[in-house]
């Protein structure tokens, strides 16, 4: 997984926003322009957010794409409902989404409840340790990047629209033709799926569109034609606070929203502090996926609908078994040996020492200590702090 | 070779945690292993707990070198009447003030030797002193 979130330098008003707002610090400003970790970055959105001028975005595929195939397949989020206040809008929708130039849309509600119900049946077996779930991208990525410790934590199993894409792929195994297989995306981190998908090399998604994008043309030529859609009830509480209302969840399951609420849970988790929790659901967006950027609506009127989906919604679940082997994407461990981390770790903490500590990003780092390593790599020297560099120059 | 200390204060529950944190903290910067990290953090947190519900107060000791990631706990009083017992998993003292903040379920001794390569206790009513150690493998 790599980060999608591109810059446009014309547009930058070197604000410093961007790299105050980066909860892992992957941002930095080298010569005039915003330089971004690719290695780091987690697609939170955080930083496109903050930015005054739009100079950082998240861009997804265009519909030009469907051309190049002779089948092309949509798969529509759960989420998506969430911006639908009935049955019959949410079958509009699809039949609207279809007209674009799809031979299928699927809903991927199915596969979203065949996550929920593997997931349970997973946690019911290991117990001895949490398991954190995995279909929030941003999540998986903060884990690898910020709390290796609990890598192994994470719930073995693909997101529920790669699951899906797969599925779809074996039914065209005879096929002679080419199929493109499209996924809507609620938030910005589902886009790179299609190039850089978690936990499988290789993506059985062709593209990824932005469901924000679709909007003016959804809006200019909504049908009242209908697509049958069966919402699937373990689906809609997947992709919300819904699995509160599971008795069988209930027990030993936290919901934390948000990149603070997360975070709090995984250092509690760290310490193995979490007592009498087992299964910890974790969404970057807020109420889980109905919260995502993408979205026309907002998490709260979404939360609203989708309880009253919920109420209606009977549709099965997909059929899928593909828990994970236990391999993880391995934390990039260096190889350097002890003896040399702990002299780099010393130089870094005797130049820390000079700088002030305040973090005020002024040099274009997010930390003192990212400016410390800076200078012990000689990358930077002192006098760019704009604090102690100029009282040197005065002396 | 480094070499931090902390001071823990008695019934400090406010700041319970904090120095946990700081040592996960500077781990991590180090880039000592994931596995061996977790054990850590548990073991640590637990004796500063320890520390702060039971102990007058006292002070956390690290010590990293090439091979070995060293703590001590050393506080001053009032100790631990039996540490056979103490090592008991269930068995506990912790006043009703502690138990009301969810600690006290006495897993707190037991779980630090599990996860420790090396554990060593000894108390008196002077105060009482833990030693754990963790292999670095290279």
């Amino acid at each position: 997984m790599s980060s999608v979130v591109s810059y446009t330098l014309a547009k930058c008003q070197k604000c410093l926003k961007c790299l105050r707002v980066c909860p892992v610090e992957a941002i930095s400003i080298k010569d005039e322009r915003v330089r971004i970790n690719k290695g780091r970055c987690i697609n939170c959105g955080r930083c496109i957010d903050a930015c005054v001028n739009q100079g950082l975005q998240a861009k997804g595929s265009t519909l030009d794409d469907l051309d190049n195939y002779d089948i092309r397949i949509a798969l529509i989020p759960t989420s998506l409902y969430g911006d639908c206040d009935d049955q019959k809008q949410i079958e509009e929708l699809f039949a609207t989404i279809k007209k674009f130039g799809f031979e299928r849309v699927v809903d991927l509600s199915a596969y979203d409840g065949a996550v929920y119900e593997e997931t349970y049946e997973y946690a019911s077996k290991h117990t001895d340790d949490y398991i954190i779930s995995s279909f929030c991208p941003v999540i998986n990525r903060l884990i690898e990047v910020k709390y290796p410790m609990l890598l192994n934590n994470l719930m073995p199993l693909d997101l529920s629209a790669e699951l899906a894409a797969q599925d779809i792929r074996s039914q065209y195994a005879n096929f002679d033709g080419s199929v493109g297989i499209f996924l809507l995306c609620e938030c910005m981190s589902k886009l790179p799926l299609a190039k850089y998908p978690y936990g499988e090399s290789n993506s059985a998604i062709d593209h990824a569109l932005a469901v924000v994008d679709l909007f003016p043309l959804i809006s200019r030529s909504f049908s009242d034609e209908r697509e049958q859609v069966d919402c699937c009830p373990e689906g809609i509480r997947m992709v919300t606070s819904g699995i509160f209302s599971d008795e069988r969840y209930r027990p030993f399951t936290i919901v934390a929203d948000g990149l603070e609420k997360v975070q709090l849970a995984l250092d509690l988790a760290e310490f193995g502090q979490l007592k009498g929790v087992h299964y910890l659901h974790l969404s970057n967006c807020i109420n889980g996926c109905i919260g995502g950027n993408l979205l026309w609506g907002n998490p709260f009127e979404g939360n609203i609908h989708m309880r009253q989906h919920l109420e209606n919604a009977k549709g099965p679940t997909a059929e899928v078994h593909r828990i994970l082997s236990a391999e993880q994407p391995a934390a990039t461990q260096q190889a350097i040996s002890m003896q040399e981390r702990l002299a780099e770790f010393a130089r870094v903490n005797a130049q820390l020492e000079q700088l002030p500590g305040y973090d005020c990003g002024a040099c274009g780092f997010a930390s003192c200590r990212i400016m410390a390593e800076e200078i012990v790599a000689g990358r930077q020297t002192l006098n760019h702090c704009r604090i102690r560099g100029q009282s040197e120059d005065e002396s | 070779m480094i070499e931090m200390n902390y001071v823990i204060h008695r019934e400090d529950y406010a700041n319970a945690g904090k120095v946990s944190s700081q040592i996960k903290q500077l781990l991590k910067q180090i880039g000592i292993q994931s596995d061996l990290l977790r054990r850590i953090a548990v073991a640590c947190y637990e004796a500063e707990i320890n520390m702060i519900i039971h102990s007058y107060g006292g002070k956390i000791s690290l010590n990293i070198n090439d091979s070995e990631i060293k703590f001590s706990f050393v506080d001053i009083g009032p100790g631990i009447p039996d540490v056979q017992k103490a090592l008991q998993p269930g068995w506990s003292t912790a006043s009703e003030k502690a138990r009301e903040f969810g600690f006290g379920a006495g897993m707190g001794l037991p779980n630090i030797k599990r996860m420790a390569d090396e554990f060593e206790l000894s108390s008196s009513e002077s105060g009482t002193n833990l030693t754990i150690a963790f292999k670095v493998s290279v």
